[in-house]
């Protein structure tokens, strides 16, 4: 990555490379944005983790920007909304989920429409690299009536935002910015443009008219009408855009319309095979370029079109239909007669794969042998090696048997504690469901299994609060274990509300009577209280408390105490293996006397945090210096 | 290379080999010697001691992910992560691996046998002739940093005669990449890693 005085000079038309999520701050800079409102989600989270460790590099050159970690996205959007009635240009950031937490305040301030440019920047992750579902929020655009602009590389983000806000304000509505994994983790060069100071005036009045935001049924029905004859004059300023780009080409069979990242893979493809076809690509897709793809269709009467988009179809639903309106004779080929997957990212492989079926010919595909599939070897995340939470869950699994209980889990890291040997989760599928989910578990009267929610620290604070209000409002009967990492580590140390607040006074502020906490690293303390817990008639809290080990060790250093298996006196029972299965002991090849093999703790990935030899029950695993140990 | 031309390599392996910061210095590199340059990793949760991969492409590209059976080099920093992607490589291109194998905590559980080194660089040979191990790992150890293991893969691969990358623009970019105090073990490593492409070949 690169470093932040560099990413933010005051220099333009410098070329750098930059990972995309880095040239959309550079672009949030280029456009003088004012306020950032955010909760990290992969793959947005670098926007504004750049942003924030730049913080005081960009005062050191006089810009002033205000950064807010919220607590989550609705309040996110609610704060952004509140800030731009400055007239200052405000951004909200998430990922794509994220804009279902804020889509109660965003369908109606859609309607209200802003004082201030408002840009969402919203990240959606195809193929689901890290993420729970995949979802194409373009059709938020068709639900909201708000216009979205798609980029189709880096360059274009960063550019595009200044055209986002310029439409915003000019149309006081907010904008959406979409970007996917391939955009936000990827790497170009980038041009610069030069930063936008933003300039404040020392005294502001808010004017904030009621009877246009004040979200009453009388004031709701004239803002209705207002997004909707909004919507008719955004599209007649955008019949002209340089955003929707027709490339012209001298092969007219077949034409081509794209949008987004699927420009990319198609582009390559075609350079690849030597095509040169006519393509129109999309760059805002809502409002709908009707005139624009008219215009299209009726230059090229004898061709047939071909769409190539990522994740759902919604180009094509539209493009159809329109091309049924203006009664185009040629065939249309799309999702349907299978050009693209209906899931995932695309590949230049796969939109090659399509193209075969509709464009006559097309080079055959490459192929790929599979004889090496049986040697390979199952790489799922896992927890890193001294993660506090696989201390946790061990201590979980002792007090309380994995056969005989249920466990609702949340997103964090500690999600992946759901695969074996730990089987620390039934159930996960949103942020802060663990309690929600906990409770209606907990009144299903024939089960006796114990009820646990998991639940990490950023994520408590994010939705999991009105979850535990409403557990013992309801007197639900459920263990709620919170893994208090001090850290939002999944998503690369992002600061969170933990740092001010307790989780436990907030448990008790909200009537849990069983509050306790413990130490994640002493699990042998641990497992009488969460054996109590369990017993209560109500909600208890257990608050497990152990730093991310990643966010220790980048700080403190390694400890110079580590462990090691004292091979000879190994009796070879597996229990460290079978038990907690740190990626940092693994099979040492040697037998011991009783023909057993005996495991071994690799010392370039142990993080020293003496878990397995707490679990060893042979007492074999010892603590030495590491000065002492070299010679071992 | 010509401006129709592109050069494509597949960085593969586990979190924490140092991948990314090799897919930054070449990326540098290449916008050093005025390439258009595209590229893509993995971030987020799949990071977290999993299978990392990263593209690294330029010349006369626009995806930023890597086309099965067109890149020129597999930078393969785990034996059966090379495997893994070895798809990716076309036939007449290189796969360059390090050797020393890290087996994942769900496959040592599993108990199963980690498979013969000699069996995979046997298989990625049926990928691409131009297979060359190399213990990057072991020479970072002897030479007292187990980290810069990247940097000696990178040395490896900085010998490949393809590559439009001049030696001049690798090593100013590998100096911007970290802090001075490391350059000169970071060059040293470098050269280290050219030798391996020799020796791999005889």
């Amino acid at each position: 990555m690169a470093q932040l005085e560099v990413i933010f000079q005051n220099e333009s038309n410098k070329t750098l490379v930059l990972l995309g999520n880095e040239a959309i701050a550079r672009g949030i800079i280029e456009s003088g944005v004012s306020g950032v409102f955010t909760y990290p989600g992969t793959p947005s989270s670098e926007i504004p983790t750049t942003l924030y460790e730049a913080q005081d590099f960009l005062k050191s050159i006089g810009y002033k920007l205000y950064l807010e970690w919220s607590t989550n996205e609705a309040v996110a959007l609610e704060a952004a909304f509140g800030f731009s009635f400055s007239g200052q240009r405000t951004i909200f950031i998430s990922k794509h989920v994220g804009l279902n937490v804020a889509a109660d305040a965003f369908m109606t301030l859609v309607n209200a429409g802003v004082k201030g440019g408002l840009v969402l920047i919203i990240a959606e992750d195809p193929h689901m690299h890290s993420s729970q579902n995949e979802q194409d929020n373009r059709w938020y655009t068709k639900l909201a009536n708000v216009p979205m602009f798609e980029p189709s590389s880096a360059q274009e983000a960063k550019d595009m935002l200044k055209s986002a806000f310029e439409l915003s304000e000019k149309f006081e509505t907010p904008v959406i910015l979409r970007t996917v994994t391939r955009i936000a983790h990827s790497r170009a060069d980038i041009v610069l443009d030069s930063i936008k100071f933003p300039e404040w005036e020392k005294d502001i009045s808010l004017e904030i008219d009621p009877r246009r935001f004040v979200c009453v049924p009388r004031n709701a029905r004239m803002n209705k009408q207002r997004i909707l004859n909004l919507t008719k004059r955004i599209s007649e300023e955008l019949e002209s855009t340089k955003w929707n780009v027709m490339e012209t080409g001298d092969q007219v069979n077949h034409i081509f319309i794209t949008c987004g990242s699927a420009y990319n893979y198609l582009k390559e493809f075609l350079n690849l095979v030597g095509l040169n076809p006519p393509i129109l690509k999309i760059g805002i897709s809502h409002p709908f370029p009707n005139k624009k793809i008219k215009e299209y269709l009726e230059s090229y009467p004898h061709s047939d079109l071909i769409i190539v988009e990522e994740a759902d179809d919604i180009l094509e639903t539209f493009v159809k239909k329109l091309a049924f309106e203006v009664k185009f004779k040629g065939d249309i080929f799309g999702r349907r007669e299978g050009v693209t997957p209906s899931y995932g990212e695309l590949t230049t492989y796969k939109v090659w794969e399509g193209l075969m079926k509709v464009y006559p010919g097309i080079p055959p595909l490459p192929i790929i042998p599979n004889d090496r599939l049986e040697l390979l070897i199952n790489r799922p995340p896992v927890l890193c090696p001294g993660c506090p939470h696989r201390a946790t869950f061990y201590a979980l699994n002792k007090a309380v048997s994995k056969k005989k209980r249920v466990v609702s889990t949340d997103i964090g890291c500690y999600t992946l504690g759901a695969a074996p040997p730990l089987n620390t989760g039934h159930v996960v599928i949103c942020m802060g469901s663990s309690v929600g989910i906990g409770s209606g578990l907990a009144h299903i009267e024939g089960n006796k299994e114990p009820i646990i929610a998991i639940i990490g620290d950023s994520t408590f604070w994010h939705t999991g609060l009105p979850g535990l209000v409403n557990a013992v409002y309801n007197k639900s009967k459920l263990l709620l274990l919170a893994v208090d990492n001090s850290a939002t580590a999944m998503t690369g140390f992002q600061p969170n509300p933990g740092e001010i607040l307790s989780i436990e006074a907030a448990a008790k502020g909200v009537g849990v009577k069983y509050v306790a906490t413990i130490d994640a690293f002493k699990p042998k303390e641990s497992i009488p209280i969460i054996k109590e817990a369990i017993t209560h008639e109500d909600v208890s809290v257990i608050v497990s408390k152990g730093e991310c080990r990643i966010q220790y060790v980048r700080r403190e250093g390694l400890p110079t105490t580590t462990f090691f298996v004292e091979s000879e006196r190994c009796v070879g029972c597996h229990t460290c293996v079978r038990l907690i299965a740190c990626p940092a002991i693994m099979w040492s090849g040697m037998i011991n006397s009783k023909g057993k093999e005996i495991p071994v703790i690799d010392q370039s990935l142990c993080a020293r945090c003496g878990l397995c030899a707490e679990v060893c029950p042979y007492g074999v695993i010892v603590s030495k210096e590491i000065e002492n140990a070299l010679g071992d | 290379m010509e401006k129709t031309q592109k050069f494509e390599v597949f960085l593969c392996g586990v979190g924490g080999q140092g991948i990314l910061s090799i897919t930054d210095i070449l990326c540098n590199a290449a916008v050093k010697m005025g390439f258009r340059v595209r590229g893509s990793e993995t971030h987020g949760m799949s990071q977290r001691g999993g299978t990392v991969f990263s593209n690294v492409r330029f010349g006369n590209v626009y995806s930023p992910l890597c086309l099965e059976r067109n890149t020129d080099i597999l930078l393969g920093f785990e034996p059966t992560e090379a495997l893994r992607y070895a798809h990716f490589v076309k036939p007449d291109g290189y796969i360059l691996v390090n050797v020393h194998p890290i087996p994942s905590p769900s496959f040592i559980l599993s108990k199963a046998i980690y498979p013969d080194i000699k069996i995979v660089l046997n298989s990625l040979k049926e990928y691409c002739a131009n297979t060359i191990p190399l213990n990057a790992t072991t020479i970072a150890m002897e030479m007292g940093k187990t980290i810069i293991q990247n940097i000696i893969m990178l040395g490896t691969l900085s010998a490949i005669p393809s590559l439009p990358l001049s030696s001049e623009s690798l090593l100013e970019a590998l100096r911007e990449q970290f802090d001075p105090k490391y350059f000169d073990l970071n060059k040293e490593a470098l050269e280290r890693g050219r030798k391996e492409f020799e020796k791999g070949l005889s």
